[in-house]
């Protein structure tokens, strides 16, 4: 039957909106996703990086650039998923409604939520694939595992994007809100879950909040791919506490749009 | 007349003059050179289709837009050199809401007394009577977005009110409110006017025009085509009844040449729709027995009043204009 | 208030339909709606410092000691934290004059309402920059307040460093505004937004211009950012020259030349 036809891939069609309504914008999508990680690869890899290697990299493992490379990919992937997150959830809800025009139709508040966060995925999965074809022209990928950074990051980037969209779906109103988000939650994390330098190097408080953090277990997996040396049981610990984050988050979000689209 | 350029004598009974008045913009004309003059105390209307230049003409008069060609004074000044001035003594209803939405009700109130120069103190107990006024005081300390349409608008106009006004300009005060908050609004605006603000204002409800104004012009194509008081108007431009032939769609065919003999008055005329007949008439019962003697067989009929809505769709004709 | 103040000249030259003197309202409205996002205001005061706290000890052991202004050896925290300053005075004040003006401009309405009265534009661009100037300014007093307690203030110049950043943020402030008068939609801002990330990454805020070839060097003394940086950080080292009166009139020319554009393009845009 058609319509059973239809709920089976619906999830699908959310995906669809949000593709068509960010085709709008393709060109400069398109223009950021290439010249953000230009950006910071040039300042930081090449920039900062004639500092540290002038003073001794004997403790990254790797010059700055390998470095800090995989860890701004994770970063970058961290940012824009809760940049979307935010801002698709708080749109499709209340700026525009269009999450209501959807629950009128068969499309169910779950695969609302669903092709929403799909939709990010993606979207992670072309940028980071991006970031990493401009670190390997700067000679920033060193091995052929690096590609296993691009998951790693999307899954990172997800783990923490999930909840944020729970957060954001039961929220009526975005300006405290985006503002204690991104000034309390999102920049510390891009700060304190070793981007830039080991977080070894913090005081203890520090590496407590990386180890919380869902980015510090995205960075470690992506540096891994990209310059190895990691023990198996770290990966997996790292892979497992970002399955437990999205184990939580997805089923939050879900319940979040849920209440918001019927009530 | 127009004023001489100079702050009026308190008698003076012409608050606003215009002469030739004439906006463009780049090679359309808004407003293609109109004359009219508001008297003091006096209710003064706009009418006229979307795109008439109703709201051209408003925000000459409220000094935010100037005027292309032309003499505009408003309160015996020129608004190209007195626009702060005028402006002073003008409250401004605009057609869509602009209420501070980072402010609450009260807020709004207050601030927007700040923007003229008055002085806090005498302002919080002018913000109290204005919430009153708006039947807002329970709401005062709410954020205004969650506002039904109707509190919105009572506490724009509210709000215009903060600098007490000679001249209040309302462009569309109750497009979009409901049936009771019009009532509650036009209740409102009717006392503005008895304790003796001049209302200026443009709509498209010809029961609001009716209500509300002493005086109004029609415009169209950024012209006036009409002016005078409702009642004038109505005897001009239409007759004493109208009778109203209601058919199944498209049965109205071939009812002009049958109708020819059941007018006779001087103004009498068929209006002939697809699915209705207009008869304006000074007789509307004996012209419907005469249609039927003449052999139309309608579904319904119906003898009204004439109203200002016939004068305009008579003046702006039916055509959708948007 | 200082913009009334040096405005109070103005009245003199500007016709009123365009300047009413009274811009301190807008300041008045702003504390009334901060009032309810006050969350918004406190935040913005922890952004440098999260930087400061997170890059200076983090980054400290991998880079070492920095040369600074006049040769000055200095850890890599003292370094940086005058970089931070002048950037946070940046992003504060374009993000005041570009988002927020022109969600008030374009969404809020609250312009076209404040011209229906008998303010004029001017008031308008002078209140909002006037209301930037000071959240920024209370941000960079507390931020420097914090440099000294880390004892990451070098010397006792640093404590020109507030009235400088308060130079800085009004030329970002002015040009701001200026600019969201052209702006068409949140599509353009978010370039605005994004042209600001290299700015803040190469005008030298992580390391001194030197690690550039000589050419890149020259277009980077172009941008107005590193003529913050330089400024912040010579003052923190106390190396005085009468080569900071350079940075100071290129952030003169922005603010007068975005003020004046400001006015003009909002008398344009409100007021046909």
């Amino acid at each position: 039957m058609t319509v059973a036809a239809a709920s089976r891939t619906s999830a699908w069609r959310v995906v669809e909106y949000h593709a068509v309504n960010a085709r709008r914008y393709l060109t400069s999508v398109i223009v950021l996703s290439v010249l953000t990680p230009l950006v910071y690869l040039l300042a930081l890899g090449v920039g900062l990086g004639t500092l540290v290697n002038r003073h001794g990299t004997g403790t990254l493992g790797a010059p700055y650039l390998a470095f800090v490379a995989p860890g701004l990919l994770a970063a970058a992937a961290m940012q824009t998923a809760a940049t979307h997150a935010a801002n698709l959830v708080m749109g499709g809800f209340k700026w525009i409604r269009v999450f209501y025009g959807m629950s009128a139709t068969p499309l169910t508040s779950r695969q609302i939520c669903d092709g929403t966060l799909g939709f990010i995925a993606l979207r992670l999965v072309g940028d980071a694939a991006l970031y990493l074809a401009i670190m390997s022209s700067f000679g920033a990928a060193r091995r052929w595992e690096i590609v296993f950074a691009v998951p790693a990051a999307v899954g990172a980037a997800m783990a923490f994007a999930a909840p944020v969209a729970a957060i954001v779906a039961s929220m009526q109103s975005e300006r405290n809100l985006f503002n204690v988000l991104f000034r309390f939650v999102v920049t510390p994390m891009f700060l304190f879950s070793g981007t830039f330098y080991p977080v070894s190097r913090l005081p203890e408080w520090g590496r407590w909040l990386a180890a919380a953090s869902p980015l510090w277990h995205g960075t470690e997996l992506a540096r891994a791919a990209a310059l190895g040396g990691a023990s198996s049981a770290s990966v997996l610990g790292h892979v497992g506490y970002l399955l437990a984050w999205l184990a939580v988050g997805v089923p939050l979000a879900r319940w979040r749009f849920r209440v918001r689209a019927y009530r | 007349m127009v004023a001489p350029e100079q702050e009026p004598a308190a008698a003076a009974p012409v608050l606003i003059a215009a002469r030739g008045l004439t906006k463009r913009f780049g090679d359309l004309v808004a407003v293609a050179g109109i004359d009219f003059e508001v008297r003091r105390g006096e209710a003064f209307g706009f009418l006229g289709p979307n795109g008439a230049g109703k709201s051209s003409t408003m925000r000459m008069i409220g000094c935010v837009a100037p005027a292309t060609s032309g003499e505009l004074r408003i309160l015996g000044l020129d608004p190209q050199r007195y626009g702060p001035r005028i402006r002073a003594r003008l409250g401004v209803v605009p057609q869509q809401d602009t209420l501070d939405l980072e402010l609450t009700v009260r807020e709004n109130l207050y601030i927007y007394g700040r923007y003229f120069g008055l002085p806090r103190e005498g302002l919080r107990a002018k913000v109290d009577e204005l919430l009153r006024f708006a039947q807002l005081s329970d709401r005062a300390n709410a954020k205004v977005e969650p506002l039904s349409g109707g509190m919105k608008r009572r506490l724009t106009i509210a709000r215009s009110l903060v600098n007490d006004p000679e001249i209040l300009l309302l462009d569309e005060p109750t497009t979009g409110l409901d049936p009771q908050a019009r009532h509650v609004l036009w209740d409102r605006l009717y006392r503005l006017k008895q304790s003796g603000v001049t209302l200026v204002l443009t709509t498209h409800y010809m029961d609001e025009a009716e209500q509300l104004c002493d005086r109004l012009v029609v415009m169209d194509g950024g012209r006036i085509v009409a002016e005078g008081a409702p009642a004038a108007l109505i005897a001009e431009h239409s007759t004493r009844e109208v009778a109203e032939l209601r058919f199944e769609p498209g049965g109205s065919a071939g009812a002009v040449e049958r109708l020819a003999g059941v007018l006779s008055g001087a103004g009498e005329r068929v209006e002939v729709l697809p699915d209705r007949v207009l008869l304006y008439v000074e007789d509307g019962e004996g012209a419907v027995v005469s249609a039927l003697d003449a052999g139309l067989r309608p579904l319904s009929t119906l003898v009204r009043r004439s109203t200002l809505e016939d004068v305009f769709l008579r003046l702006t004709g039916r055509s959708l204009v948007d | 208030m200082s913009v009334d103040v040096a405005a109070g000249g103005l009245l003199r030259v500007v016709p009123s339909a365009v300047y009413a003197g009274r811009s301190r309202v807008l300041v008045e409205r702003a504390t009334h709606a901060y009032r309810h996002t006050w969350l918004a205001l406190v935040s913005g005061f922890f952004e440098p410092l999260f930087y400061l706290v997170a890059l200076g000890a983090g980054l400290r052991g991998l880079v070492g000691t920095v040369t600074g202004p006049g040769g000055t050896p200095l850890s890599y925290p003292a370094f940086l934290a005058p970089a931070l300053l002048a950037s946070s005075a940046m992003n504060g004040a374009v993000f005041d004059s570009t988002v927020n003006v022109f969600f008030r401009l374009k969404y809020n309405k609250l312009y076209e309402a404040i011209l229906a009265t008998s303010l004029g534009p001017l008031d308008v661009a002078l209140g909002e920059i006037t209301w930037a100037l000071l959240r920024g300014g209370l941000y960079s007093a507390g931020f420097l307040v914090v440099m000294a307690g880390l004892g990451l203030t070098a010397s006792p110049w640093a404590v020109a460093i507030l009235p400088a950043a308060l130079v800085i943020a009004l030329g970002f402030a002015a040009v701001g505004m200026a600019v969201t008068t052209f702006v068409r939609g949140f599509q353009d801002l978010d370039i605005v937004q994004f042209a600001l990330l290299p700015m803040f990454l190469f005008s030298g805020s992580f390391y001194g211009l030197d690690v550039y070839p000589r050419w890149l060097q020259f277009v980077v003394e172009c941008l107005p950012l590193q003529h913050g940086i330089a400024l912040l950080r010579a003052l923190n080292v106390g190396a005085i020259s009468p080569g900071l009166l350079g940075h100071l009139a290129y952030f003169a020319v922005m603010a007068v030349g975005g003020l004046a554009l400001t006015t003009v393009r909002l008398e344009r845009l409100l007021l046909r």
